[in-house]
């Protein structure tokens, strides 16, 4: 009975397992791996993206998908670049309503149409990867208001303010998901969506809201990452989509919808971040480590696509 | 209706690409004089043919009922190998890329199929790791082939006016359209796209046809690389970038459902021409380039809206 409550515990928290079994070996390799400079530096790198995987993980559970969301962050990064120059704080909210705006577009043209979610927002990243270079006239901006920086630079306690912002959005939204009925909702319809609309549930609401939150953490993130240099171009966000859904998915949530946890979610960034940080440590070039972030998206849809046949048979 | 108008109205609808091309033509012949030159309409098609052999592989791939993102970043890296190995032999800087083409096409199938994968997440990661693969060959610099031999008469030669990579291309599509329509392959790469459940019980074996349908689509891309790389004989790891969508764009709008089952080469090939002459126009007009990718996002979203309505409609 012990020995079993212990695999169970292990295959639950195996993620959690291999963080701390790769970072054990990190710590033994490399003085500088465990200082508090490298762990911020590993945080502050996830952050941005980090927040986009709280809304990709609300999206998979539900049962479906958002590829734009690198698009959106550059939407929200230029905007905000763009805008700053009516105030900081302007500046800040075009980026956020650029996303928001976006997302609540992807929400209503997938509920109201009936369209695959991942084939519209295929077509919404094309589309606003287009304005994005239109916006930029295919340079990169940098910003005119010199207090924009402060939203990226600021630190408390020594922690980066875009650290501080994920780990509060982490809390939030665990705590949404978990706690609320509006987080039993997205359970529910992810698990199955014909039942919880026999059952009364607004399910292309809940969805529609769901693209929303994506859209508005996407856009934040956009608006952080152009705080961080106060500059906006089109290249940004190019790879976010994979980066993004290899995290949720490598955190264990399935593709099949129905299950998982924001917490779950931060392990898969979490893994990520470490692992990236590893490959510069170990200078590993940039091209391999691109390589190697797509052998790992594919390794680990083919690890879920088999769980979940196994759970069909069963 | 009579007869003869339901006809009418059923030719308008199954080939209102066709018609929209036509339109279309006509228009910006008439109100634009540099559009409607011989001159123009040879560039027109010497545009299109790398980006057509493509989506006329794509095409297959989306009969099948899945996407292949992946065809991009293959072009960069084919791209880089052919002109790599064109630097000390032709036959190698053909072969190499067509080798390697069966060998990325089988992979790709491969594991959408024997893992039961969605093609469009599996490929999206097969996009980075050659994407990577690609810098990583040439440590991201741009190399340069060998000019001045046969090679560069792929791209360059001309045969009664008319380059010989447009006849390539056309030759691909008039073999991959009696492929599809003509042969027992053709048959099944249909049916398991318009049922695959059923199309298994009546003894296809659906993920063979998959991965036939995936080292088509990669086979298309080193066929494309070839008149690429020939014609300008420079390899650039990252000239395949977005490609991917420009063929999806093209598949889509010439009216290939994306649902799989349904869909033809000469559909394809009116949505490669439209989209050539859309952007075309719009670079005669001097709209400037970072627009047409708003143009092709659109034409992308409006393209699955009609396939969907219009399947819609049919099912009931």
């Amino acid at each position: 009975m012990k020995a079993e409550k212990f695999r169970n515990f292990i295959i639950e928290q195996k993620i959690l397992l291999i963080i701390i079994a790769i970072g054990i070996f990190l710590w033994i390799s490399s003085d500088y791996f465990l200082t508090f400079q490298n762990i911020t530096n590993i945080f502050q790198t996830i952050s941005f993206e980090g927040m986009i995987v709280i809304g990709m993980a609300l999206l998979i559970i539900i049962g479906e998908i958002d590829l734009s969301v690198g698009s959106i962050m550059a939407f929200g990064a230029v905007l905000s670049v763009m805008f700053q120059s009516y105030g900081v704080f302007t500046g800040i909210v075009a980026g956020i309503t650029g996303g928001i705006v976006i997302g609540l577009m992807n929400g209503l043209i997938t509920t109201k149409l009936k369209l695959p979610s991942i084939a519209v927002t295929l077509g919404t990243m094309v589309f606003l990867n287009g304005v994005v270079f239109a916006l930029t006239k295919e340079h990169t901006i940098k910003g005119t208001n010199e207090n924009f920086v402060l939203i990226s630079q600021t630190e408390l306690f020594r922690i980066p303010l875009p650290v501080i912002v994920f780990i509060i959005l982490l809390i939030i939204f665990e705590i949404i998901l978990q706690r609320s009925i509006f987080g039993r909702h997205i359970f529910a319809i992810g698990g199955n969506a014909t039942a919880s609309k026999f059952f009364g549930l607004k399910v292309d609401m809940v969805r529609i809201i769901c693209f929303t939150i994506t859209g508005f953490l996407a856009g934040l993130a956009g608006v952080m990452l152009a705080g961080k240099l106060n500059i906006a171009s089109g290249r940004i966000g190019g790879s976010t989509a994979v980066f993004v859904i290899t995290a949720v998915l490598l955190g264990g949530i399935s593709m099949e919808g129905g299950e998982g946890s924001i917490f779950k979610a931060f392990q898969g960034i979490l893994l990520l971040g470490i692992m990236n940080n590893a490959m510069v440590i170990m200078k590993i070039s940039s091209f391999i480590q691109e390589m190697i972030r797509g052998l790992l998206l594919i390794l680990i849809v083919v690890i879920d696509a088999i769980n979940i046949q196994k759970k069909r048979y069963l | 209706m009579s007869e003869k108008g339901n006809k009418f109205t059923n030719i308008l609808r199954d080939q209102s690409q066709l018609i929209i091309l036509i339109l279309l033509i006509v228009i910006f012949s008439i109100t634009t004089p540099s559009f409607r030159t011989t001159g123009n309409f040879v560039n027109l098609l010497k545009q299109v043919t790398v980006i057509g052999v493509i989506s006329c592989g794509m095409t297959i791939v989306v009969i099948t009922g899945c996407l292949d993102l992946s065809v991009g970043s293959v072009f960069s890296l084919l791209n880089v190998v052919s002109i790599s190995f064109q630097q000390s032999n032709n036959f190698l800087g053909i072969f190499i890329p067509l080798i390697m083409a069966v060998v990325i096409g089988f992979l790709n199938g491969f594991v959408i199929t024997k893992f039961k994968v969605n093609s469009i997440i599996a490929t999206l990661g097969s996009l980075s790791f050659y994407a990577g693969a690609a810098l990583l060959y040439t440590n991201g610099a741009i190399i340069a082939g060998v000019t001045g031999t046969w090679y560069g008469f792929i791209g360059r030669g001309k045969l009664l006016g008319i380059p010989i990579h447009v006849y390539i291309f056309f030759i691909i599509a008039i073999i991959y359209q009696i492929l599809l329509n003509n042969t027992t392959l053709g048959r099944k790469i249909k049916y398991v796209g318009t049922n695959t459940t059923a199309a298994e019980i009546a003894g296809i074996r659906s993920n063979r046809i998959r991965t036939i349908a995936f080292i088509i689509s990669s086979v298309s891309v080193a066929i494309a690389v070839l008149i690429y790389s020939s014609r300008m004989t420079t390899g650039s790891p990252v000239t395949g970038a977005g490609f991917e969508f420009d063929a999806i764009t093209a598949v889509v709008i010439g009216g290939t459902s994306l649902a799989g089952g349904k869909g033809s080469i000469f559909k394809t090939i009116i949505g490669v021409l439209l989209l050539a002459v859309i952007i075309n126009a719009l670079t005669l007009y001097n709209v400037p380039y970072a627009f047409q990718n708003i143009v092709k996002g659109f034409l992308i979203i409006i393209a699955i809206i009609i396939d969907i309505r219009v399947r819609r409609r049919i099912e009931g």
